[in-house]
């Protein structure tokens, strides 16, 4: 189980990594109007991805998880 | 200021990508990021470089874990209140959130990380370290007339920013004097002198009411500046006391928020009005 969490751990670390990049990459100015599109719907694909990833981590427990 | 020098932050994660790109969230003309892969290395860094304000760390580290360093930091660096904690995690345990309190950490983020968030943390982070530098900045050879000088100073300030709150209808104001005249109490009494829990939560709630928020158990535990046991015992002292529910949140069922319930409401409206009548008709 902790080898599933520290596995769980390094996924989103990576996902922080990316959302870190594209949050960037959406502040710079001169991005077309594709180009922001595709950027932002790329983050969001992020987020759902940790969202998702905080449910394994609710099931996995343990129990004194916090509300 | 124009003028005024960068403020220093040192980071800290093992990993280098995470490390270049908080640098660059937080880089500009006014913060200058310095950077740590592993504790050592960053206890090297605050030790070389007093200038440092604040310490933003990721928790999940080999060899030597965030918590565990950033206790060391603490106890190495005990000279140094204003020396501001922030914690990141990829994940909230009760165990890192009362490490989180117990180092006295100025605030616990969670990955995946946010700019916005950072920057905002790290400024709140670097404003709180300017109040404690301020207080204790005259400290070498002070004699205790100089402290109760700087708490005459500190009073001041306070009625200064008293008489510019010219409605003393407003909640919201009263509840941000309170927070001022807690932080001035803080900065010169330090752990002297304890949080009181159930008012620190009672004063988020009202707080939160005014602005539209809402707040989960956990930062709410968290506001309390107590330990976590602490903090969720006295949340359900405001429950039982009928000044507080639990409200479940309809878009997240594994989350609940707290809120003040109309007795709540009342009675900090009630206790508010007579702090503003206080302050501003004295008789």
């Amino acid at each position: 189980m902790n080898e599933i969490r520290r596995l769980l751990h390094d996924v989103n670390d990576e996902l922080s990594i990316a959302v870190l990049e594209l949050e960037l990459l959406l502040e710079q100015a001169g991005l077309d109007a594709a180009t922001s599109a595709s950027v932002a719907s790329s983050l969001d694909a992020c987020r759902r991805a940790a969202d998702g990833l905080r449910q394994v981590w609710a099931r996995l427990g343990p129990s004194r998880e916090l509300a | 200021m124009e003028n005024d020098p960068p403020r220093r932050v040192l980071v800290v994660d093992d990993e280098e990508r995470a490390l270049r790109l908080v640098s660059r969230v937080l880089g500009g003309d006014a913060i200058r990021c310095r950077t740590a892969t592993s504790a050592a290395e960053a206890v090297a860094a605050l030790a070389e470089a007093p200038e440092i304000d604040v310490v933003v760390s990721d928790i999940h580290m080999p060899v030597t874990g965030g918590i565990e360093f950033l206790g060391e930091v603490r106890r190495r660096f005990a000279d140094r209140p204003w020396l501001q904690l922030i914690l990141i995690t990829g994940r909230a345990t009760v165990e890192t959130a009362v490490a989180a309190m117990r180092l006295d950490a100025s605030d616990y983020l969670f990955k995946p990380l946010e700019p916005k968030a950072l920057r905002e943390s790290v400024q709140h982070a670097l404003s709180r370290a300017d109040s404690i530098r301020e207080v204790r900045g005259t400290r070498p050879g002070s004699t205790g007339a100089a402290e109760l000088q700087q708490i005459v100073d500190t009073a001041r300030q306070l009625a200064d920013d008293l008489r510019r709150t010219a409605e003393p209808d407003s909640n919201l104001r009263m509840l941000g004097l309170l927070q001022k005249l807690q932080e001035a109490r803080d900065s010169i009494f330090g752990e002297a002198v304890m949080p009181e829990p159930a008012w620190e939560m009672l004063a988020e709630l009202m707080g939160a009411r005014l602005a539209g928020q809402q707040l989960s158990v956990t930062s709410l535990a968290l506001s309390s500046r107590s330990p976590m046991t602490t903090a969720l015992r006295r949340i359900e002292d405001l429950i039982q006391g009928g000044l507080a529910e639990r409200v479940p949140d309809p878009t997240d069922r594994r989350r609940t928020h707290v809120e003040l319930t109309q007795e709540g409401v009342a009675r900090m409206r009630a206790f508010l009005d007579g702090f503003a009548r206080t302050v501003f008709d004295p008789k």
